[in-house]
């Protein structure tokens, strides 16, 4: 009970030591290997996920600014439209009022021209008949009645 | 009676000797408590082999989550009483909360207890001395160490080398003190008044008593390194 003996003493502490490093090889080292790469797996994937988290926020705004300038766009894209259909609006009413007037003034132009041809072949015509009526007057002689025909002949030409 | 009682608890008492083991002319005794201390060792590093089997990351197993969770706890007690700078000898420690825990209640199962063996008693303080003492070496070196004996004031010199003999001591007689002084009360009870009674009793002396020395031992040594490493 209470003899001390050297070689009782000396196992003893053999036998701790050799109970801490067996611990230490099929308790301690495993569990705490095993916890350590736990937390590393979990770190992982947390650092995976705040990368992708950050990804994603990426895209967003790219798809955003990309949504801002796609309706710039379509604002740009429309007011050049209506610019140029404007544009082409007044352009073929000035042409078209071009051409009216183009038409018109060919038309009285073509009018006055008809007009004076006209003018000048009754003119002619009546000279005719005057002269006519002159040498017809001059080579017959005939009196009056030959006068009254032609009188009559005269004013039926003229008539017409 | 009273001469056949104190035969029994001495016989219960005495450490005999079961083997030599002859090298050369030395004669190496095994006594009793060594060769319990080896059946707690098989036990201990048994259950530790068998709980550490197929450790996963993910989906762990009950078993796993039982040894995480046994490593978690003994790990955080004793860790938090040696302070961060100690945290070193956690393992150790560890290990000798187990093996004093076992070895306290390893007389419910027939064993004698190898703690009520004044040598292991004596071997286990020698260890935390030695400890103690190597960690207030490594941790501040030998200069820092000696000058630490003269704190705080220079007149207190003897009493901190005495220290450094009476804390094993005190250690080593706490702990076989208490495991014996249990045993003696319990033997008594049992020839006394069997059976209800020690049975009651068993529960304090053998189960709560034993392992409250196993933990004022590691926190009592725990303590000292904290003092020693700071």
């Amino acid at each position: 009970m209470i003899n001390i003996s050297f070689w009782n003493i000396l196992w003893t502490v053999f036998n701790l030591l050799l109970l801490y490093i067996l611990f230490r090889i099929f308790f301690f080292k495993p569990i705490a290997n095993i916890i350590a790469k736990r937390q590393e797996e979990a770190n992982e994937i947390y650092d995976k996920a705040s990368k992708k988290e950050s990804e994603a926020e990426e895209l967003k705004e790219n798809y955003e600014a990309k949504l801002v300038s796609v309706e710039e766009e379509k604002k740009q894209i429309i007011s050049d439209a209506r610019k140029s259909a404007d544009s082409q609006y007044q352009k073929i009413l000035s042409d078209a009022k071009e051409d009216a007037r183009t038409i018109k003034d060919t038309a009285i132009q073509e009018a006055t021209q008809e007009k004076n041809k006209i003018i000048a072949g009754a003119k002619k015509e009546i000279a005719d008949l005057v002269v006519d009526a002159t040498s017809k007057v001059v080579a017959g002689q005939h009196g009056a009645s030959v006068d009254s025909e032609l009188f009559d002949e005269f004013l039926g030409k003229a008539g017409e | 009676m009273g001469s056949s009682l104190a035969n029994e608890l001495i016989e219960e008492l005495n450490c005999e000797t079961i083997f030599t083991i002859h090298i050369g002319n030395f004669e190496i005794p095994i006594m009793e408590s060594v060769v319990v201390t080896w059946i707690v060792m098989a036990v201990l590093v048994l259950i530790a082999f068998i709980l550490t089997r197929g450790l996963k990351t993910q989906n762990i197993s009950k078993r796993q989550a039982f040894a995480e969770l046994i490593y978690e706890k003994l790990t955080g007690i004793v860790g938090g009483m040696l302070g961060e700078e100690g945290k070193m000898y956690t393992g150790y420690l560890t290990t000798v909360l187990l093996y004093i825990g076992l070895s306290n209640i390893i007389g419910l199962f027939g064993f004698k207890s190898p703690t009520k063996d004044l040598n292991v008693t004596a071997a286990l303080a020698l260890m935390s001395i030695v400890l103690v003492e190597f960690a207030g070496i490594y941790q501040n070196g030998m200069k820092k160490w000696l000058h630490k004996f003269t704190e705080p004031v220079a007149i207190v010199t003897p009493f901190n080398i005495l220290d450094v003999f009476t804390r094993p001591l005190s250690l080593c007689m706490r702990l076989f003190g208490n495991v014996l002084g249990a045993f003696v009360i319990m033997e008594l009870l049992k020839i006394i008044c069997p059976p209800v009674i020690p049975a009651v009793f068993s529960l304090y002396f053998d189960i709560f008593d034993g392992l409250l020395q196993a933990y004022v031992f590691v926190f009592l040594t725990s303590l000292y390194i904290k003092e020693a490493v700071e």
